[in-house]
């Protein structure tokens, strides 16, 4: 099969996730002609947590591992450019490439001794991982962080960058899911055991899966230290943690689409509201969300959409 | 003196850790009946802390009616939120993505209590007021502050308050009987549902109770909910996840090791309890004592 044709059979399956990110992508772009800057900072920060989310997804829906901790990856791939770029005085571009291959090395060790657990315990030493990572970063950086002095790169660069990460790291996901591993990590995800009987190797794809999904929010912690040029220890505070999963759980934990659809809702959601309500009743608003959405459509918004969808033409 | 400044340090610890191993009782207790993990328990601790400080501060009461009135109101709110928000097919659940639903509604709750309460008392840090200022010297140069020892002794009538209920009382008696196998007590008529919010309520009560009496020692503010949930993780996987008791143990272990080491490495001290903590979690899941305590 040419790769082409592959191309053709993954769009068909994905149709509506491919056609998602391609809008929004055309979005960025047209964001950053009319020039409103504003908006671009929205959409960075709108990029950061959609990476960062995706590759919770990743993990969560692709093999059923709950991270409770996955700011420890992002903020690792943040506080590791910041480093790179201020105290040793790497090229930007090794920089760039450096930090997302630490956090995956981090994040990805931090997962591989956590793979036996079940679940919850899962979640609560990662969970415990994450907050190790934030008392080191504040005991060491102290509570300013570290910030970038000088501007390494123009603006209009660093949301080219973005936006390319963004673009790479989506794709990526995309046809993770698509693939053959994407088939076999679902299966482990239903029925561990009888996966492994059927001769999937399911430890080394829990460990893959970690690892790629450390990489990517490795990748997200980098465009969101490159868009703000600071790193401190909140990045590696639970509410942070929480964050990526709040989206995909608004959006819809079963596609890619539903973890595109929250990220673009609570960013906004983030990044308008405290102007005209204030940070308490955001941060309020976001809480009921999250909320309400699991008690009423534990499926996510997607889902509740799919679902009015299909209901109509049975009543019609 | 170092080895009486030590000392000193030692016992403050033991009693932290003593009036912090409420919040993990508690969370243990929620294990052991409902089988999920209760992520909003830091919520409920600043809840204490800050009900206790309302109630002093507002309508002069006395400490003691407020810890009382605070525990009261709690019950209420933790019943009532697994009543109101949890569906009722995952108020006792051993299903993995039932599990994990509620743990992130239990965050997400967490998130609406910590902005409620920035938004009514502002960002700075309150303290309630205590009862027993200054401090005694136990032994020449071993000093212990007031306050503290009242708190810890207060925990440990607490505890005995807990192991009366559950041994003696038939509510207490079913939650024991339901942590131990629920198909069977099901089948001889206790209700899940019912037994769940009992437990979630005593459980956060103890974590409100926690917040109440260590706001009266420290000071507590809008965000230190998440630093303490860790901690209550900590002490809870020393003990033994469902194991109350154990819990009561972790936390004097919790105390000995983070004072000692406040002593030696000072702040480096909570890296080092978060790590060991760790390398536990992963050798024994069931926790340092897992066997050797009863469980419940």
């Amino acid at each position: 099969m040419s790769v082409f044709e592959e191309l053709k059979q993954h769009i068909e399956r994905g149709k509506v996730s491919f056609s998602l990110i391609s809008i929004l992508f055309v979005l960025f772009v047209i964001a950053f002609f009319t020039g409103f800057s504003y908006l671009c900072y929205t959409f960075m920060y709108l990029i950061s947590y959609l990476v960062l989310s995706a590759s919770w997804y990743l993990l969560y829906s692709y093999s059923g591992q709950l991270s409770l901790g996955h700011a420890l990856p992002f903020g690792v791939g943040a506080f590791s450019l910041m480093i790179f770029l201020s105290r040793l005085n790497f090229h930007p571009i090794i920089a760039l490439i450096l930090a997302p291959l630490v956090a995956a090395a981090v994040g990805g060790t931090v997962g591989l001794t956590t793979i036996r657990l079940r679940p919850a315990y899962q979640g609560i030493a990662l969970l415990i991982a994450s907050q190790v990572a934030f008392w080191i970063s504040l005991l060491q950086v102290g509570e300013e962080g570290i910030s970038l002095g000088v501007q390494i790169l123009a603006g209009g660069h660093i949301y080219g960058i973005i936006l390319l990460i963004s673009l790479i790291c989506m794709l990526s996901i995309f046809f993770v899911e698509n693939s053959k591993i994407g088939l076999k990590l679902k299966a482990i995800k239903e029925d561990g055991l009888a996966s492994q009987s059927l001769g999937i190797n399911v430890t080394y794809y829990k460990i893959l899966i970690f690892f790629a999904s450390s990489f990517f929010a490795g990748l997200g912690g980098t465009s969101f230290a490159l868009y703000t040029s600071h790193a401190d220890y909140t990045i590696f505070s639970i509410p942070n943690s929480f964050l990526p999963i709040a989206m995909v759980v608004v959006g819809g934990s079963g596609e890619l689409t539903g973890c595109i659809l929250g990220s673009v809702i609570i960013s906004i959601l983030m990044r308008y509201l405290p102007i005209k309500i204030g940070l308490p009743w955001t941060y309020i608003i976001y809480g009921f969300l999250v909320v309400l959405v699991l008690k009423i459509y534990p499926a996510g918004l997607l889902g509740a959409i799919k679902r009015a969808l299909t209901k109509k033409p049975e009543g019609g | 003196m170092i080895s009486a400044q030590l000392i000193s340090s030692l016992l403050a610890g033991i009693a932290y850790g003593l009036t912090l191993s409420l919040i993990a009782a508690g969370l243990s207790l929620i294990y052991g009946v409902m089988k999920i993990v209760n992520t909003s328990h830091g919520a409920f601790y600043i809840l204490g802390g800050f009900f206790c400080f309302s109630f002093i501060s507002f309508f002069h009461l006395p400490l003691f009616v407020s810890i009382l009135l605070t525990a009261t109101v709690t019950f209420v709110i933790a019943a009532g939120v697994v009543y109101y928000v949890l569906p009722a097919n995952l108020r006792v659940t051993v299903d993995p993505d039932g599990q994990n639903t509620v743990m992130i509604t239990f965050m997400a709750l967490a998130t609406i209590v910590e902005y409620l309460l920035l938004f009514t008392f502002g960002g700075s840090s309150v303290a309630v007021p205590s009862i027993l200022p200054g401090s005694i010297e136990i032994f020449p140069g071993v000093f212990i502050v007031n306050q503290l020892l009242l708190v810890s002794i207060v925990s440990l009538f607490i505890y005995l308050a807990l192991y009366l209920f559950l041994k003696y009382t038939r509510l207490g008696r079913g939650i024991y009987a339901f942590a131990q196998n629920k198909e069977l007590a099901e089948a001889l008529g206790l209700s899940g549902g019912f037994l769940a919010c009992v437990t979630f309520g005593i459980g956060c009560t103890f974590a409100s109770t926690s917040g109440a009496l260590l706001a009266s020692v420290f000071s507590i503010n809008s965000s230190a909910g998440w630093s303490v949930l860790p901690l209550a993780f900590v002490i809870v996987t020393l003990g033994g996840i469902g194991n109350i008791f154990g819990s009561l143990a972790g936390g004097l272990i919790f105390g000995i090791v983070y004072s000692v080491g406040l002593f030696f490495i000072q702040a480096y001290s909570i890296v080092m309890v978060l790590l060991v903590m760790y390398g536990i979690l992963l050798i024994k899941p069931t926790g340092l004592l897992g066997g050797l305590v009863e469980r419940v």
